[in-house]
């Protein structure tokens, strides 16, 4: 029996295509088609959502937020959500009857205010303190007013539950962590687009309300300048990585469209100085 | 999601491109040389010896590889998994664990003073199996008669 030594060519077990371009390939062909899925289910969850009245979503969301009555005096907490249940109705835009706002204090030190469903607007203690004015606080409470109005915390909480089975219904089948993640954070990457659009379209509107309140929009920089000189503000995300655009954007869009900025500023009312004083104890 | 978490991903995948990358090709250099050094050694898969071998020593001889697979072709893996497709990939990493395995055994016989080696096999062997995501590893063993000339 002879034996005749071969060299087997290469190539036959194996693929010479360059790995970076099979990469590239799949990474590109893959986001593009999460982020088509994503824009596709947030446009038609945004769309149907839109057909809510108002009314009914008052009605799911009627569960008023048990504020943390503590131990800082709830005579002046109470007084404090008084006036910011006064100062929204002076908000309000007569021409969108239906809507309900109901205010609440959250004893927080992180200077912030949010919305959630059913018009039920939250206000932390760290906020009253980086204000200086009624006008700066009629700002951000209109902000979150605008929020309400355009049906944002409906929107958004109806987009996460549709993009989140969605997700599950295409990533859950296959056990890899790895592409779930991937999948998963390209679809987050995604929304959050749709949440830096909500806030600039608040932004806009709770502008209007502003400037219908005051005639004027003396203050309504004051929140963005008192987060910026915050010393997280150094810590801040890249914008794509942001819920929020950047501070110095919405301080530019709001100048860009301020009218009259040296109007009467209105002072704070004495009650919010007792309860920070309260609640610095 | 936050800054860190895209970033310890990226080096991640950067580490296991560049270093698997390293690896396969160091690896390729070593395979193919050695290939050619051995080539006139013949491994046959036949389970009996030609009658002119019958009066020889027999012995087995084994080569086995286990080679990791790193962070780089496990994501293309992954990605590939939604989509279908050949997993290139893999698909070098279990060409690189063949080839030295049946190396390493052609090494073995021959140390031994064999100027054959029948019966061939090759097998995977499965020290990951079972630990899901944990280790992530290819492992090929290769045995077979190694048939040395007898003395005297």
């Amino acid at each position: 029996m002879d034996y005749e030594p071969k060299i087997i060519p290469e190539g036959i077990n194996t693929s010479r295509e360059h790995p970076l371009r099979e990469f590239f390939l799949l990474v590109g062909g893959i986001s593009l088609v999460v982020v088509l899925l994503v824009s596709v289910l947030a446009a038609s969850a945004d769309f149907l959502l839109g057909y809510i009245p108002v009314e009914k979503e008052n009605q799911w969301f009627a569960q008023r937020h048990d504020s943390s009555a503590g131990d800082t005096g709830p005579a002046a907490e109470r007084e404090v959500e008084a006036y910011l249940q006064q100062l929204s109705n002076r908000l309000r835009d007569p021409a969108r009857p239906g809507f309900r706002f109901d205010l609440s204090l959250l004893e927080n030190p992180a200077p912030n205010a949010f919305v959630l469903p059913g018009g039920h607007i939250v206000v932390t203690s760290g906020l009253l303190d980086a204000v200086e004015s009624e006008n700066g606080l009629a700002m951000v409470v209109a902000h979150e007013m605008a929020h309400q109005y355009h049906r944002h915390p409906l929107r958004s909480l109806g987009r996460g539950v549709v993009i989140a089975l969605a997700l599950v219904a295409i990533s859950g089948a296959d056990g890899s962590g790895l592409a779930q993640q991937f999948v998963g954070g390209t679809a987050v990457l995604t929304q959050l687009g749709y949440s830096r659009e909500q806030e600039r379209e608040a932004d806009a509107t709770g502008l209007e309300l502003l400037l219908r309140q005051y005639g004027h929009s003396g203050g309504a920089v004051e929140f963005f300048a008192a987060v910026r000189e915050l010393p997280l503000a150094d810590d801040e995300p890249p914008v794509f990585l942001s819920t929020h655009p950047g501070i110095d954007e919405r301080i530019d869009m709001l100048q860009a469209h301020a009218r009259h900025n040296d109007g009467p500023i209105t002072p704070l009312p004495a009650v919010i100085g007792e309860y920070l004083a309260q609640v610095e104890q | 999601m936050s800054w860190i978490e895209i970033a310890v991903f990226l080096v991640l995948l950067a580490l296991g491109y560049f270093f698997g990358r390293y690896a396969e090709r160091s690896h390729y250099r070593s395979i193919l040389w050695r290939e050619q050094e051995s080539l006139g050694f013949p491994l046959l898969t036949l389970r009996t010896p030609p009658s002119s071998l019958a009066r020889c020593d027999a012995s087995l001889v084994a080569g086995n590889v286990v080679v990791s697979v790193d962070y780089f072709k496990r994501f293309l893996a992954a990605l590939r998994a939604l989509v279908g497709g050949r997993l290139k990939s893999y698909e070098s990493l279990l060409d690189r664990a063949r080839r030295e395995a049946v190396l390493r055994m052609k090494e073995q016989a021959m140390d031994r003073g064999a100027v054959v080696v029948m019966g061939v096999r090759i097998e995977t062997a499965s020290i990951s199996k079972g630990k899901g995501q944990a280790i992530g590893s290819i492992e090929v063993l290769a045995y077979g008669t190694a048939i040395v000339p007898s003395r005297g």
